[in-house]
């Protein structure tokens, strides 16, 4: 089991360093002269010079790569041009709401979609299904922006439920918190949940059909416990696949969502570094976030060696 | 009778949904009295495996009706509630299935697969239950037990596999255990062991045994009873012998005469036809020796020299070669204008890699392929398409070796043009070539989903016809069909060896068939060729010890026979996976007869 | 799926199409035509002509914008917009998708390469992709359709290639071999067609995800230029004002939404055609 998840792990380096080079050099390469933008109006040739020097801007692409990555490695991403402070720095100030959203979203999406896609299954036909169906065929097609502005129309503003917008930090009340993600987390989990119920409905239904299952009723077994160790065991991995695949649309819908609730978490700086042209920032977010989407990924298929113990040999 | 235990009447299945309901089996009945074997034969299609799943209720209940009475030990199944009915199941009426490698769940480890049973019925503890799950599979005979129970089941080949269904189904120690095709899966050395396995686990609970199989042979060796079903309806019943030397009914006498053993004294040296019959079920037309077709002077149609097949098993991560399968080691043999050669072997003995290794459709490592003398072997692109045309296959699957977008007529053109034929004269020929294998022409247009098993491997014989072949190798060529379309198959190629002069080298696992169609036999082991000669004197007098297991595991049906056969000990087949360094032992072939080798044992 | 969900599917996509061709025969008004004087009419509210050389009676059927602007008109041009990025990056995507992919099924050589470039592509977040190829080369309809194209070439190559690798291990196909097809012919009349059918689906959801992807980028002000009425750069330019004129958002997001979910409700349509066995797998 440890050699497998090892040689997950080491399969993913190439991925990692593949991605790092494609983040590097689309926005690097095209994003004008750093040392100008950094500099600003003020400054004079020499002092540009300089933060050219400073940065490594005069040697070969290369060679700016490896310095690039040898910083980012130890958590240094270089100066924001925009908010003139270490990126690094402002990014651990924005990871608070975007980190409370993912987990909220996850655990919204895990115990509505893995029953309902479960009970679809077992009962084709039945309300549980058509409403899989339906949420599943929802959740993909109305934009979270969308959804979100639909929950603030009807909690936020008729209802008076919740705030509108904005977040509450944890240092000021958990329960304040919850109050201001969980709209948020509910628009984001359209997606996700869509995601879930129909690949829950599928890998049960397919397991079904399976000739073990057929052998476990051959057995005398009771229903209940079919269903959770025959059934959803073997049903489990691909599910898993999916938790982790979905984080994708998750991460999409972190930066849209904190946009239309106007969350300061690190999708809603993305976007601003977007607009303001504030390349180095833009680059972190997007590493990270890739990185962190990579490693759930690893993490899925690791796991898929415990559920499914023909993997793992 | 107050003996039966089991007593089926007219039971009637029919699956569907809303108004459309499409009957399964009709009014199917018989008894199974205590401690008996009784066996339910039949094709595809004749409703034997419903039967059974209709009696355990494991049918999907909402789109199934059943109707009739399955009377239990007294009590009458078909009013029993579903809780009622999981008593029942696995408790009192164990089942086994055919596919070993699909019926044990893939997550659980067997121990825990048989301990539930023990869990769910017996209300045992789980460490209760683990000291009786070492019995069972000490009972089944699976080695090592202690370290083997928490195995999972891809760790286990398909015959332990199946040791593990039967501690499964026998762990309450049931009344009745229904096995429904047990041992279809199975190579045939496995299959006797599992046969004797079940036999033994019978005489010592004293349990009747339900036997769903579609081999006579097997039948002949462990039913007291038979019950013959076609077209879901029970055909006949009775006793075993009676059904075997007394039939009056046409179907039972087409089935039995298609698996009917060759009379040795009889038939010597030539491939044998099967007997024909009417649909009155008398013969139309004997079983008779071929005339000679072979030319035993001219340059041999194909001869194969030293061929080795292997495949590099690589390591996952880094690409590394970590072994190699040995496949085809080192084989030779040639074969004659209008001679069948038959290469026999369980599976993963290199006999299919060696047809398609023949085919350069997998690349041999070495060895040369010469077919009437011209070296196919380094042969590559436009000049090996040419040259092919004279060699053809005719794969196993006749459902997934045609195109099904394809129709008849595409599929049989398709060929032609390639080899530079014009449309038109292509066109043309398409009705000939379906006649010639007792197809009518009017088909051409259609699409191979609608024709039956048996007309599609018409048609694959057709299409490989098309080019005009001189040698074929048949893969396992009638190995998917039911028994009766078997015989009518396996007829048309031998017309076909008559008509043409072709060759075959005619792969296959079923040694009823090989009797009837080869001048020689090949038998391969792990690879290689371990005996080679005539086939009387091959099956007849077999020398290498494989032969003989081999041999002496296919099950004779014949039911007054039963019993002479040795009993398989136990062994399983190994598998050709050596190290990249491994170099491959020298061996030596003894000469037996005129023509008639055997390796020599290293 | 039920056939008068399917139906009016269809009827739907078909409104948006005819809506994108004949953009300017059905707009009543320039989508870009300011008028301060009709600021934020409520849907069918009367235009105030006062001001304007039309004076013709007439309604907003959508209402106007923050700016004036007519919003009916603006969905018309808008669905020209999301047409053209959809239907263009599906088409480019499909086809530069099937020839990597038929490359990697037939040529191991290749195969190894360009599959790592395409599992470094998917192991990135779409919006992500899309976000750093607009910010690296400007915002306008072309470097839209590059950006999503880059997205969604990647789904169509593992496609054809899972097609081509797993229909050559046919009987069928080893059986053409040894009738003696050649290879180009073995790859056009017997494997290619088995990819069609999960083309078809597959291009349905890249039409879908397209125009969706687009809006998304819109909306959050990198995708189409701010002055190009799209249904994303409507949504945004009404966010400012949603709690009191709730309508500048509603009318583009059900736009937006109707056209994702009839074509997402076709691609379903068509996969469970095509194979009714697999009409409940997901994606």
């Amino acid at each position: 089991m440890f050699s497998y998840a090892m040689r997950r792990f080491i399969t993913t380096i190439p991925v990692l360093l593949g991605i790092s080079v494609l983040v590097f050099l689309t926005l690097r390469v095209s994003s004008g002269d750093p040392a100008a933008i950094l500099g600003g109006d003020a400054v004079t040739t020499e002092q540009i010079e300089a933060i050219r020097q400073q940065l490594g801007l005069g040697e070969p692409v290369w060679k700016q790569y490896l310095l690039w990555l040898s910083h980012a490695l130890r958590g240094d991403f270089g100066v924001s041009y925009y908010y003139k402070m270490p990126v690094t720095q402002l990014i651990l100030s924005r990871v608070e709401p975007t980190m409370v959203l993912a987990v909220l979203t996850l655990a919204v999406s895990i115990l509505i979609a893995i029953p309902l896609g479960t009970a679809a299954a077992l009962r084709a036909g039945s309300i549980a299904d058509s409403l899989s169906t339906a949420v599943a065929v929802v959740g993909f097609s109305v934009p979270v922006f969308v959804v979100g502005y639909a929950l603030i129309g009807l909690f936020s503003i008729k209802l008076g439920l919740t705030p509108v917008q904005g977040y509450h930090r944890l240092s000021d009340g958990a329960l304040a918190t919850l109050a201001s993600t969980i709209l948020p987390s509910l628009a984001l989990a359209t997606v996700y949940i869509g995601l879930l119920t129909r690949i829950t409905r599928a890998s049960v239904l397919e397991v079904l059909n399976a000739d073990y299952v057929r052998t476990a009723k051959a057995k005398g077994l009771m229903p209940l416990p079919i269903t959770i160790k025959h059934v959803l065991r073997n049903a489990a991995a691909p599910i898993v696949t999916v938790v982790a695949m979905g984080f994708a649309s998750l991460i999409s819908g972190v930066v849209v969502t904190e946009s239309v609730f106007n969350i300061p978490g690190l999708g809603r700086l993305m976007v601003d570094a977007v607009l303001a042209r504030d390349y180095p920032s833009v680059q972190a977010i997007i590493l990270i976030f890739t990185v962190f989407y990579v490693l759930i990924n690893l993490l899925a298929d690791i796991s898929y060696g415990i559920l499914d113990p023909r993997v793992a040999s | 009778m107050t003996n039966k235990l089991l007593s089926v009447v007219d039971v009637s299945v029919s699956f569907g949904s809303g108004q459309k309901w499409k009957p399964v089996t009709s009014d199917v009945s018989f008894d199974i009295g205590h401690g008996e074997t009784v066996a339910i034969v039949g094709e595809s299609g004749s409703g034997k495996s419903v039967t059974a799943l209709s009696i355990m209720r494991l049918l999907p209940e909402r789109t199934t009706r059943i109707s009739g009475r399955v009377e239990f030990d007294g009590r009458d199944l078909t009013a029993y509630s579903s809780a009622q009915m999981r008593d029942v199941r696995g408790n009192e009426i164990g089942m086994i299935f055919q596919e070993p490698m699909t019926s044990l769940n893939p997550t659980m480890s067997i121990g825990d697969q048989i301990g539930e049973v023990l869990v769910r019925h017996r209300g045992l503890s789980r460490a209760r239950a683990r000291k009786d799950v070492l019995e069972l599979l000490a009972r089944v005979k699976i080695p090592a037990a202690e370290r083997r129970i928490d195995e999972y089941p891809h760790n286990f080949s398909g015959g332990m596999r199946q040791r593990v269904m039967i501690a499964m189904a026998l762990a309450c120690k049931p009344k009745l255990l229904i096995a429904d095709e047990p041992t279809t899966a199975l190579d045939v050395t496995i299959q006797n062991q599992i046969l004797q396995l079940i036999k033994e686990l019978q005489e010592e609970e004293k349990m009747a045994v339900m036997f769903i199989t579609h081999d006579m042979g097997v039948v002949a060796e462990t039913a007291d009873r038979t019950v013959v079903m076609y077209n879901g309806r029970v055909v006949e019943r009775g006793e075993t012998s009676r059904i075997f030397f007394q039939s009056e009914e046409p179907y039972t006498k087409r089935l039995l005469a298609a698996v009917a053993p060759l009379d040795a004294s009889r038939f010597k040296n030539r491939p044998v036809r099967y007997a024909e019959y009417g649909s009155d079920g008398s013969i139309s037309r004997l079983e008779e020796e071929q005339a000679d077709t072979v030319d035993g002077t001219s340059t041999p149609a194909l001869s194969v020299e030293n061929l080795t097949t292997r495949f590099v098993i690589r390591d996952k991560l880094f690409k590394r070669a970590v072994g190699k399968v040995h496949a085809v080691e080192n084989v030779t043999f040639s074969i004659q204008p209008g001679e069948t050669l038959s290469l026999v072997g369980e599976s993963g003995c290199g006999k299919s890699t060696t047809g398609r290794s023949i085919l350069q459709l997998v690349k041999p490592v070495s060895g040369t392929i010469r077919l009437f003398g011209r070296d196919l072997s380094n042969l590559s692109g436009a000049d090996l398409r040419a040259e092919r045309q004279s060699l053809q296959m005719v794969f196993q699957d006749p459902f997934a070796s045609l195109n099904p977008r394809f129709t008849i007529e595409d599929a049989l053109v398709e060929p032609m043009r390639c080899a530079g034929v014009d449309t038109v004269t292509a066109l043309s020929k398409v009705p000939e070539l379906l006649t010639l294998v007792g197809l009518n022409p009017e088909m051409a247009n259609r699409y191979p989903h609608e024709f039956s098993g048996g007309q599609r491997q018409r048609i694959c014989i057709a299409r490989a016809l098309s080019v005009s072949p001189k040698v074929i190798v048949a893969d396992e060529a009638v190995s998917a069909l039911d028994v009766s379309v078997k015989a009518q198959i396996v007829n048309l190629l031998l017309d076909l060896q008559q008509r043409l002069g072709l060759s075959y080298l005619f792969i296959s696992h079923d040694m009823t068939v090989v009797e009837r169609v080869s001048h020689r036999v090949a038998v391969m082991y792990l690879g290689e060729i371990v005996e080679i000669g005539p086939r009387a004197e091959v099956l007849g007098n077999p020398r290498h010890p494989y032969t003989r297991r081999l041999l002496s595991a296919v099950p004779i049906a014949d039911p007054s026979r039963r019993g002479q056969r040795a009993a398989g000990g136990f062994h399983e087949i190994k598998n050709p996976i050596r190290d990249v360094d491994y170099v491959s032992p020298p061996r030596e072939y003894q000469q037996v007869s005129d023509t008639h080798y055997v390796m020599a044992e290293s | 799926m039920k056939k008068p969900v399917l139906s009016l599917s269809y009827a739907i996509v078909a409104v948006i199409l005819l809506m994108a061709i004949l953009s300017p025969l059905i707009a009543s008004a320039d989508p870009n035509f300011v008028d301060p004087f009709n600021r934020n009419l409520a849907p069918l509210a009367s235009v105030n002509t006062a001001f304007l050389e039309d004076k013709s009676a007439r309604l907003a059927v959508f209402g106007t914008d923050g700016l004036g602007r007519d919003i009916l008109s603006r969905m018309v041009y808008g669905a020209r917009t999301s047409i053209l990025i959809g239907c263009s990056v599906t088409v480019v995507a499909v086809l530069l998708g099937t020839l990597i992919g038929l490359i990697c099924g037939s040529f191991r050589s290749a195969d190894g390469v360009i599959m790592r470039v395409m599992d470094g592509l998917m192991a990135i977040p779409a919006i992500l992709l899309a976000i750093a190829f607009m910010t690296a080369i400007g915002s306008g309809v072309w470097t839209v359709i590059l950006a999503i194209t880059v997205v969604e070439v990647p789904r169509v190559v593992r496609l054809v290639r899972s097609v081509v690798l797993s229909v050559r291990q046919e009987p069928y196909i080893e059986a053409a071999v040894s009738l003696g097809v050649p290879t180009g012919r073995l790859l056009a009349r017997h494997i290619l067609p088995n990819a069609v059918g999960p083309l078809t689906v597959l291009a349905t959801f890249i039409l879908s995800a397209a125009i969706l992807l687009e809006a998304t980028l819109s909306f959050l002000g990198l995708g189409m230029p701010q002055d190009v009425p799209t249904w994303g750069n409507t949504i945004a330019e009404g966010r400012t004002l949603f709690q009191i004129h709730p309508h500048n958002i509603w009318i583009p997001a059900a736009f937006l939404s109707l056209t994702v979910l009839s074509v997402n409700v076709i691609g379903d349509g068509l996969r469970d055609k095509l194979d009714p066995k697999n009409a409940s797998r997901a994606r």
